[in-house]
């Protein structure tokens, strides 16, 4: 058995423990540079705001109704979660972190001693005594099945918190009743292929032969199959490391010089790089992309982006951010006011890599441990401690606008919670 | 019958390696890869020196010695004696008395997921030893607390510091300075614990 342990609007949960009066009281947090609601609580989508709205265009609705606005602050989420997860492992030997709000853990052999619905009840109440954060658990065969549990879980209070998918019977019916383009590795494309295909229910995709799927689906959508008929088959770290890995912003004010939008991007190249170090994998390709500001119809309009393939697969920063830098030579146009740019690092490999006799680098494993080596130092003593120098000083324009961002709460000590008594 | 015999088998004129000391190799390469090898204009030169260099790194050795992570530091406990001072006399010591170490971090923080750091400022505390300035160490796991402890409640919309004391069927909010008065908490108050103070942070100022 599978359980997924998914925290309920994590951000908003983050900043209600931190900030007093906020119980039941609608509160959104705004993406990096204040631009767009990322999370949001009932009381605020009662009111109408959705995840992916441009706050600027709902100001009236987040004054009539005083709704209390947050900037993200990642690093006070990220320290969050850590709480959260280690609890979560002290509980369950083997677990899985999907993403900062989702973490996966593995039940198998807890029937036995347990009653695998009390146990994640107890979990779940352990968690909201020593963080605060409410969490929804999703408990069945597989880790699609579970995720569509946990957000039965989510939205039915009966549940208790925690929804179990362990019969046939409770499959098929939360098979017809879940949104198809709402399960687990599902995505757009997948979602309007299935449309087309005449499938409307992920029950009526579950029941469908296998040799269908086989003739209409690659890999992916053969495991989804599998997984919603109570077969596991979909690793985690596996579809983790698949994904791509993008950093991307919008900057706090427009930029038109070659060197801000060089510095913005070798900037993104680090922060993507020190992922992929992190997880073990290397990149076998670069994108870059540059974007003016859309909602201003009245400057000129220009979005242009281009890939590079390495010769081999790479973790090196200065490596990547050289052909980063090759890309923005490329797509910069001069007269441009640009509102974001990104990185993405694909073809992402992992583990061994196929050497190169004619490689135009012949000391690729100092590199990578030079690189490494920056990546403990920036973690002992803050994030860019050390950079490269094209990345640009602190008081860039580029950085990123948040007003209403909270201190960090949880790892400086500058920034403690303060009670006047 | 021995001159058509002479046709069939033996040596060919010019087949086979040419003489000389150096080798002929062929190999395959993926299609990118040759492209770019035939983009050189030296090629034996650049192979011989791929081969080389590839070699060379085989056995080659780091010149600037051990890279270490930094994050391989080990941390530093505050080793503890628990040795008695006795004048004059030196004690030897077993090695099973010799030192404890104090972790401290688990020694204030049992369960570090629950614990809190709270900067406190005001003086309502001053006789529970809480200062103005100190930083308080809150378990957020214990939402029960004694009257003795002290609690950060949520009264409100606001945080505070106080103990939390039930008389009668009638709860308080009550300061350690006799110059604050005890606060009634009623049913119409949105009222709920935060978390128990376990331990207070104070720095000896001279």
């Amino acid at each position: 058995m599978w359980a997924v342990i998914d925290a309920n609007s994590y951000f908003c949960s983050v900043e209600k423990v931190f900030h007093p009066g906020l119980g039941g009281k609608p509160v959104v947090v705004l993406s990096s540079n204040d631009g767009i609601i990322v999370a949001l609580t009932p009381e605020a989508k009662a009111l109408g705001l959705h995840r992916g709205d441009p706050i600027f265009k709902f100001r009236s609705i987040v004054e009539r109704n005083h709704v209390n606005v947050f900037s993200t602050n990642m690093m006070l989420y990220a320290a969050m979660s850590k709480r959260v997860q280690n609890i979560i492992r002290k509980s369950v030997d083997y677990c899985e972190s999907y993403s900062i709000d989702e973490i996966f853990a593995d039940l198998s052999g807890f029937d036995r001693n347990f009653d695998i619905e009390d146990y994640m009840r107890g979990v779940a109440r352990k968690i909201k005594l020593w963080t605060d954060i409410p969490v929804s658990v999703g408990v069945a065969p597989t880790k699609t099945l579970a995720k569509m549990g946990s957000k039965f879980a989510k939205n039915y209070p009966g549940y208790r918190s925690v929804c179990m998918i362990d019969s046939e019977a409770k499959r098929r019916k939360a098979l017809e009743l879940f949104e198809l383009d709402d399960v687990w590795g599902i995505g757009r494309r997948t979602y309007e292929k299935l449309l087309s295909l005449g499938v409307r229910t992920p029950l009526e995709f579950a029941d469908k032969p296998g040799d269908w799927v086989h003739r209409h689906f690659t890999k992916p959508g053969v495991q989804t199959w599998k997984e919603l008929n109570g077969c596991p088959c979909v690793d985690t770290p596996e579809v983790l490391k698949r994904q791509s890995i993008t950093t991307s912003r919008s900057f706090g004010e427009m930029i038109s010089t070659i060197e801000q939008v060089k510095a913005s991007v070798a900037s993104f190249v680090a922060s993507c790089a020190n992922k992929l170090r992190g997880q073990g994998s290397k990149a076998g390709a670069v994108s870059v992309f540059l974007c003016s500001n859309f909602f201003r119809e009245d400057l000129p309009q220009y979005f242009n982006m281009a890939s590079y393939s390495f010769p081999v697969a790479t973790a090196d920063t200065i490596e990547i951010t050289r052909a980063a830098m090759a890309i923005v030579d490329e797509i910069y146009r001069p007269g441009i006011k640009y509102k974001k740019s990104g990185v993405i690092l694909g073809d992402i490999v992992n583990g061994g890599v196929q050497q190169n006799l004619f490689d135009p680098i012949d000391n690729r494993e100092e590199r990578l441990e030079l690189s490494r080596a920056l990546d403990c130092l920036n973690q002992k003593y803050g994030l860019k401690t050390v950079r490269l120098a094209v990345e640009g000083g602190n008081s860039e324009e580029w950085k990123v606008k948040s007003e209403h961002r909270s201190p960090n709460f949880l790892t400086d000590i500058n920034d403690l919670l303060t009670v006047r008594i | 019958m021995e001159e058509t015999k002479k046709q069939h088998g033996g040596r060919r004129e010019g087949a086979g390696r040419p003489k000389g000391d150096s080798k002929l190799y062929s190999f395959r390469c993926p299609g990118d890869l040759a492209k770019e090898l035939d983009a050189k204009t030296d090629r034996t030169g650049f192979i011989r020196y791929s081969l080389r260099k590839a070699l060379l790194n085989e056995k080659k050795d780091p010149d600037f010695g051990q890279v270490t992570r930094a994050s391989a530091i080990r941390p530093m406990h505050l080793p503890y004696f628990d040795v008695r001072v006795v004048a004059g006399f030196p004690v030897p010591l077993d090695n099973d008395e010799r030192s404890q170490d104090i972790e401290l971090l688990s020694m204030l923080c049992p369960h570090p997921e629950a614990s809190y750091l709270i900067r406190v400022t005001g003086d309502s505390m001053i006789d529970a030893g809480i200062l103005s300035g100190d930083i308080v160490i809150v378990d957020k796991s214990n939402r029960n607390p004694s009257p003795k402890e002290i609690a950060v409640c949520e009264l409100n919309g606001e945080y505070t510091l106080k103990r939390f004391v039930e008389e009668n069927g009638q709860a308080w909010l009550v300061p350690a300075n006799p110059d604050y008065p005890k606060f009634p908490v009623t049913k119409d108050d949105d009222f709920s614990i935060w978390g128990t103070v376990t331990f207070i942070i104070h720095k000896a100022r001279d």
